[in-house]
């Protein structure tokens, strides 16, 4: 044991006196570093910022433009006293008609509508301040509005009956309406909703129930009350598949196994724990876990690159240089000098996720806030568990790396075989770097059997191991990163565990019996 | 000899081995003892640098046994090489570190050797001073001297050397010679020494052994080897009629006859047979302008036992 130890140390002194390896590891900090601030930069700005607060002021200019475009209102309205006998009874209806052209009509309606906001509405006690409940009741308002200006438009004498059962619903709507918009309440918001015919974007009642729940008072902003919307929506698409017993992947349905039941009954799960506990991830968190996605990964290229050039030289450039000699004739088993140079190889891809995560955390934390990285959140005898941040993107990115390790023993392998540097270095760079254009195989042949008992249908692991990674704020494993389809969900992690041992063993066999059995010439 | 009664360091016991069909080392057997320094002798591609990866573990021999210091490699592989130490031709090392790393790296896979000692090994090859400068800085010649320090820094039994002399100034093989003279003699370390120079050889071996074609020709003590090569001498026997000689003497000397020139004549006697040899010439009427004895030299033995006409290493 002390001789493998011993091997090992002088695998580290070796590679820690190579130029090449503090160039790309001092590189791969830098980027590590310096990647979370630039990326910072590309994201867009928040949609939807500009509505976070309306004013007075606001309005009335707008008002004032709709004015000076209109001119005096007045004079498209017509006013008439219409006389009815219902019952021996005479009933005076007065009835107003708007004669607008559909230019005119915007302008109208926006003028009447602000200038009724503007003689009534209390800015101070309720502001407009970018809640769900301001913004959509707002909208609400303007709605009722324009129906009543256009039901306005039509003539007196086709008025029908279903005219003034619509007029009276109209009012009866816009009073809702008013009630939810001049005092934020949200009792009044729903009934709104419930009577109109609900269309492809709106909200279900049943949601907005739900919201209404969580948020009484309608104190969320927006952007946090259509994530709970989102949320819900996903929940109970995911509890109506459960039911019915399919998987939606990728769009495509498929009879629901066994294993993605409990998987989406997970989901669920963890869906309703983020709703509960208002803990669903926002998009600044979404973009700060991407933000440290990517640097992990440009960083890890840098990683890639350098592992590879140390799995692939380093049986070979010892046979090249002649400096195998000296491991040779000292009194160490060979398998001993093979193993101590694959734990080496191993130790640098663990030194190196642990660098890469510390580093990008850090970085993200200085340009995003530290509060912007979100635990992972999973599922453990039923009870929703949280897995602190550091650890699990320093987890989900060794699990990531666990293909790269396959590769690098791919590399070690033909360095072993071969004895040729070249040769190891070039064909795994190339595997590695071509890993997701196999993906065209299966676009091309459509799914085939045997395209499972690919190698490149089984390295996306980080994916399979933590499953809600989504839930998380992170991208698709496979998204911006070296390796995994990605599309290939129906693959078990099991199936890809067990197919990479058996991979693994594989190479390490070949290589072992490159290294150890055969002679040094 | 006094060594053959000590236990063995290094056994080689019918030792084959095979690249394809081509039989490389075939049976070779021979021991080497502590104490002594035995010189390995043959041409090139005799397999030679076969046997000696053979011992130092780069190749597996196909039949066989190898014995270091009582432990059989096969199965005692780490305590059989933790006996041994040595140079396989040239020594190559981790070109970028510097020598004391490189040195520190390897005493790391033995046990017990001690900062002293690699301080004491760099002080013996003369390298103290230049022993933190990275090895790709280095002549061949103080390559060889680092690989000879590498070789003893654990100290062998056995210490095997390829070619040690290559690359070397006089100094050096000067100190070379004193070093594995002194490891043999005063510390009891049997050493092996391949060398294409005879005459380096001759001045440090106290056994040969001859190698061609994979077999062990001739394995003797050193002044065996000297002697009989000189046993038999040719004479060169300078005379007006060299045919008229040869005449003369074929009756009685055949087949010792080598050469005959316009006016000499080659003759393989011993030397109590020119006495002789001379008197016969002048009984039948020859004239004898000179008698000159020809050196019968190392090469010569060695090539004759080879086969001849093998360009020697």
């Amino acid at each position: 044991m002390s001789k493998l130890a011993a091997l090992y140390h002088n695998e580290m002194v070796k590679l820690s006196h190579r130029m090449l390896v503090w160039i790309l590891v001092i590189l791969m900090i830098l980027t590590a570093f310096f990647m979370p601030f630039m990326l910072k930069n590309l994201i867009p700005e928040e949609s939807g910022s500009s509505y976070s607060e309306i004013g007075k002021t606001e309005i009335t200019k707008e008002r004032d433009t709709a004015k000076s475009a209109l001119g005096d209102p007045n004079r498209y309205v017509e006013h008439e006293t219409l006389r009815f006998t219902i019952d021996n009874q005479t009933v005076e209806l007065f009835a107003t008609k708007l004669n607008l052209t559909d230019d005119q009509f915007y302008s109208y309606e926006q003028l009447s509508c602000f200038n009724a906001i503007l003689a009534n509405y209390d800015f101070d006690a309720y502001p407009i301040n970018g809640t769900y409940l301001s913004i959509n009741a707002f909208y609400a308002y303007r709605m009722a509005f324009e129906r009543i200006c256009l039901l306005n438009m039509e003539p007196f004498r086709t008025r029908t009956n279903e005219w003034y059962d619509e007029y009276i619903f109209a009012t009866r709507q816009l009073d809702l309406a008013k009630e939810a918009f001049f005092y934020h309440d949200y009792g009044s918001y729903l009934e709104y909703q419930e009577n109109e015919v609900p269309d492809f974007n709106s909200t279900s009642i049943s949601t907005l129930q739900k919201v209404i729940e969580l948020d009484p008072e309608g104190k969320l902003s927006d952007r946090e009350t259509e994530d709970i919307i989102e949320a819900i929506g996903r929940c109970e698409e995911y509890k109506s598949n459960l039911a019915m017993g399919i998987d939606n992947v990728d769009g495509t349905k498929i009879p629901l196994s066994e294993g993605r039941k409990t998987q989406i009954e997970d989901r669920v799960k963890i869906l309703e724990y983020q709703i509960e506990h208002n803990c669903l991830i926002t998009d600044k968190a979404s973009n700060a876990t991407t933000v440290r996605q990517v640097a992990q990964k440009a960083a890890r290229f840098l990683l890639v690159i350098l592992l590879i050039i140390i799995a692939g030289s380093s049986i070979s450039q010892e046979m090249a240089t002649g400096s195998i000699k000296s491991l040779i004739i000292a009194p160490v088993k060979r398998w001993k000098i093979f193993t101590a140079k694959l734990l080496s190889l191993v130790t640098w891809v663990i030194a190196g996720s642990i660098l890469i995560t510390l580093i990008t955390t850090i970085s993200t934390a200085l340009c995003m806030g530290t509060s912007s990285l979100p635990p992972y959140y999973y599922c453990s005898g039923g009870e929703v568990v949280t897995m602190p941040n550091f650890l699990f993107s320093f987890l989900f990115f060794l699990a990531d790396n666990i293909s790269l390790f396959v590769y690098l023993l791919g590399a070690f392998t033909i360095s072993c075989f071969t004895r040729n540097t070249g040769i190891a270095v070039g064909i795994s760079t190339g595997l590695v770097f071509c890993n997701r254009s196999f993906s065209i195989i299966e676009e091309i042949v459509g799914h085939k059997r045997w395209i499972d008992f690919l190698p490149f249908s089984n390295m996306d692991l980080a994916g399979k191991i933590f499953p809600y990674f989504d839930l998380s704020g992170y991208m698709d494993a496979g998204e911006a990163g070296l390796f995994g389809i990605g599309t290939n969900n129906a693959l078990s992690l099991r199936f890809s565990l067990i197919y990479l041992a058996i991979l693994v063993f594989i190479l390490l066999l070949t290589a072992y019996d490159g290294f150890v059995k055969r002679d040094i010439p | 000899m006094s060594e053959q009664e000590k236990q063995p360091a290094l056994q080689i016991m019918n030792v084959t081995k095979t690249f394809g069909k081509k039989t490389a080392v075939d049976n070779v057997s021979f021991d080497l003892f502590p104490g002594e320094v035995f010189g390995f002798l043959g041409p090139n591609g005799a397999g030679k640098t076969t046997i000696i990866k053979m011992i130092m573990g780069f190749f597996r021999p196909n039949e066989g046994t190898i014995i270091i210091n009582g432990f059989n490699r096969r199965t005692h592989y780490e305590a059989a090489m933790s006996s041994i130490g040595g140079i396989v031709e040239n020594p190559e090392m981790y070109n970028t570190l510097s020598a004391r790393l490189n040195l520190q790296m390897y005493a790391r896979l033995h046990d017990g050797v001690t900062k002293e000692r690699i301080d004491e090994v760099l002080e013996l090859v003369g390298l103290s001073d230049r022993a933190d400068e990275p090895i790709k800085k280095y002549s061949l010649g103080m390559k060889q001297r680092i690989g000879l320090a590498q070789a003893l820094l654990h100290k062998p039994k056995v210490l095997i050397l390829d070619e040690p002399t290559n690359g070397l100034d006089p100094a050096g093989i000067h100190l070379l010679r004193d070093i594995l003279t002194h490891c043999a003699h005063e510390e009891g370390v049997a050493v092996m020494v391949s060398s294409h120079l005879l005459s380096e050889i001759q001045l440090m071996c106290d056994r040969i052994g001859i190698i061609n074609h994979g077999k062990l020709l001739q394995i003797c003590s050193i002044d065996d080897f000297v002697n009989q090569a000189q046993s038999a001498s040719v004479y060169r026997i300078k005379t007006s009629n060299p045919a008229k000689a040869k005449e003369i003497l074929s009756a009685k000397y055949n087949n010792k006859i080598t050469n005959i020139n316009d006016d000499t004549l080659d003759i393989e006697i011993e030397e109590e047979q020119i006495n002789e040899c001379v008197r016969t010439l002048v009984a039948s009427g020859s004239d004898i302008l000179g008698v000159q004895k020809l050196e019968s030299s190392l090469e010569e033995a060695f090539l004759e036992i080879t086969g001849g006409g093998i360009h020697i290493e």
